[in-house]
């Protein structure tokens, strides 16, 4: 056996002397990942001219007695440094419409604009989880195709699916669908009342103005660059950074061609951080707190979004720290304690809460530093206006059932049922929004489609990540169990 | 500026020793050249510029090297996408637009979605110590953490790694080994 991997399987019984039994998977597991290291070639030329240019900086730097030019410019960023103060202030001001003491992000009560029915063209959730769910396919089985009980209440095991529920995990602590650390089998079924479905049919696409346009080119133009812009072509600001000079200072990254905006901590102005040995966790309003007063110390409008909740991913961290039991014990994740953890605040289009297709909130985000107690970052932050189009809507509640059933959006993976496998509960459902993103060539429109929102009530305990099962009630789910389409409305409903 | 034993002239040779490494941490995180050399160079001209702020009390050249090095990365995917959770290019799907190596596609198309699923200090860990051959100490500094602690991620890691490939690609592993 190759000496090196002798030496990291020493290294891993080091740890656990049980793991010996499982040496020759360790051994192909190693050797897999040994096999796909990519070959990463750097260019000596590129070291060689990067050298000599971080020397040549060396003498400037030097000399320069560094004039850095510091305004007020709303609460938000006392001391930013920019090279261009007025070019930093128009820009701003002409994508938020700054007025003192609030980054405006939009207009309070949101502008929608109905554009007329099926405005949008096709509505189709593609399998967005596919690339986690790739390798997974040998282990799959048949979808059932069991239909729900008449009044949806108490499916059997029969009607239900076993799907993968991943659990929650990423670095820095702020976590998406589709970023796993442990697969368990799950079964779902309806245990709620009857309802019927009400929706207006409206489906919301978000609208990209770019105030910055190419006038913006204008004012870097009369800035000494050395660089005559006019000798380019249509210009346009496509992006500025600005950031705080200061200790804990933040930087602002804007993205005029998305209209949105986010806020990072300005990693050279947060002094060195040892790390942190944290035993317990803050409760939930505490971390929550910290990221209110953030928004608010900085004037962030925050009309258009909800009140803000830690994001699941804290839930299945506080199991893990708990030592609760997992349904497979042989899968159960590492005990984790994440030193960040993320709060959304969803936004709310016509009173209805906008939902990622995970079925978490979707919405601005804050990330949060537990040890320090500060806020990291804030993303998400979007700006534009709406367009709203009347699209048919499926209203039969037993197919709608049947698809929450088979975990609904981002749950139609595979997974083979087994005996610990965890039984979800699904209550009644409400309705909100689920994020879509439509791709059209090179552009991507960031769209809102109405669905159903089916709580989970029981099971969620024990590493289930999710709050919710999204069903969408307009548009085309890839069904993942044989990659066909399945129509939504299933059956022809006439527009309301 | 802090008495921290490092100052610009000493820079040149601090770079000769530590800029490949930096340039395959950084293409391990992004699985493209042209993005990994711009990272790279934005990592040593903030560390020259900033190198007067290194605090050695607090920790060693090389973890804080690396950390700009780590955050550099995280800047340019989240400023990218636009999404806090995004540390790297593991964090994305692979169907996401951003450029890839096609050597580095392939290569990984087999084992990206269990290392995906690992934390990403975790994929870390295990990266530096079956790619790059680190010892425990060397992984310890850049990761800021003690080595016994690395160990311990490191050993984790694979266990879970074996405990979510799944049985076919297991097999086919046996049989293409063999």
């Amino acid at each position: 056996m190759d000496e090196k991997i002798l030496k990291i399987l020493e290294d891993i019984y080091s740890v656990d002397g049980s793991l010996k039994a499982h040496e020759e998977a360790l051994v192909r597991i190693i050797q897999k990942l040994l096999a796909s290291k990519p070959e990463s070639k750097i260019d000596e030329n590129f070291i060689s001219s990067l050298r000599v240019k971080l020397l040549e900086s060396a003498k400037p730097l030097k000399e320069e007695s560094p004039q850095k030019y510091m305004f007020d410019l709303s609460l938000m960023f006392k001391r930013i440094v920019f090279a261009g103060v007025s070019l930093a202030v128009i820009l701003t001001v002409a994508f938020f419409g700054l007025k003192s003491g609030t980054i405006k992000t939009g207009n309070n009560a949101l502008a929608i604009k109905n554009v007329g029915s099926n405005a949008f063209g096709n509505i189709v959730f593609s399998d967005q989880s596919k690339a986690q769910s790739q390798g997974q396919a040998e282990n799959s089985q048949p979808l059932s195709s069991a239909p729900a009980t008449a009044d949806g209440r108490g499916t059997s095991q029969s009607t239900s699916i076993a799907a993968p529920i991943m659990g929650m995990g990423g670095g820095g602590g702020t976590t998406a669908p589709g970023m796993g650390i442990a697969y368990f089998p799950a079964t779902y079924s309806y245990t709620g009342d009857k309802f019927e479905v009400m929706s207006d049919g409206l489906v919301y696409k978000r609208v990209i103005d770019n105030p910055s346009g190419s006038d913006l080119v204008n004012v870097i133009n009369k800035m000494n660059l050395g660089l005559d812009l006019n000798k380019f072509g249509d210009l346009k600001v496509d992006s500025i950074q600005i950031s705080e000079d200061k200790e804990f200072g933040y930087s602002l990254y804007i993205d005029f061609t998305q209209n949105t905006f986010s806020i990072n901590q300005n990693w050279e102005k947060w002094p060195q951080f040892a790390g942190s040995n944290l035993t317990e966790l803050p409760p939930d309003s505490q971390i929550i707190a910290i990221s209110d007063k953030f928004l608010a110390d900085y004037g962030i409008d925050m009309s258009k979004y909800g009140k803000g909740e830690l994001m699941q991913s804290r839930i299945y961290y506080m199991a893990a720290m708990k030592g609760a039991a997992a349904p497979a014990a042989d899968s159960m994740p590492m005990p984790v304690y994440s030193q960040y953890v993320s709060v959304v605040y969803p936004l709310v289009i016509g009173d209805q809460e906008v939902y990622d297709q995970g079925g978490q909130k979707y919405g601005l985000t804050v990330g949060v530093d537990l040890a320090q107690k500060r806020v990291v970052n804030v993303y998400n932050i979007s700006t534009g206006s709406f367009e709203s189009s009347k699209y048919d809507i499926e209203t039969n509640a037993e197919k709608l059932i049947g698809i929450a059933e088979k975990g609904g959006l981002y749950g139609y993976n595979y997974y083979p049922a087994a005996e610990n496998s965890l039984k979800i509960e699904l209550g009644t459902p409400t309705q909100g929004l689920v994020v879509m993103w439509k791709y059209d060539g090179s552009k991507s429109s960031e769209m809102f489609v109405p669905s159903l929102i089916f709580p989970i009530t029981s099971g969620q305990e024990n590493y289930f990540y999710r709050n919710n099962v999204i069903v969408p009630l307009v548009g085309s789910m890839m069904d993942q169990s044989g990659g066909g389409i399945m129509p939504m409305p299933l059956e022809t409903a006439p527009s309301k | 500026m802090k008495n921290n034993g490092v100052n610009k002239e000493d820079f040149a040779d601090l770079y000769d020793q530590y800029v490949r490494k930096i340039f395959n941490f950084i293409y391990y995180k992004t699985h493209h050249r042209e993005t990994a050399e711009d990272l790279t160079s934005e990592t040593f001209t903030k560390a020259f510029r900033k190198i007067e702020d290194f605090d050695a009390n607090k920790g060693k050249f090389s973890t804080w090297l690396y950390q700009i090095a780590r955050n550099t990365v995280t800047d340019f995917y989240r400023a990218k996408k636009n999404y806090a959770n995004i540390d790297d290019i593991w964090d994305l799907a692979a169907d996401e637009d951003i450029l890839r190596d096609l050597d580095a596609a392939r290569k990984l198309e087999e084992v990206q979605d269990y290392l995906k699923e690992l934390k990403a200090e975790q994929r870390e860990i295990v990266l530096l110590r079956v790619w790059e051959g680190m010892t425990y100490r060397e992984i310890a500094e850049i990761v800021g953490k003690d080595e016994s602690n690395c160990r311990v991620v490191f050993s984790r890691a694979i266990q879970a790694l074996r405990q979510k490939m799944p049985l076919v690609l297991f097999l086919s592993l046996l049989l293409f080994n063999r």
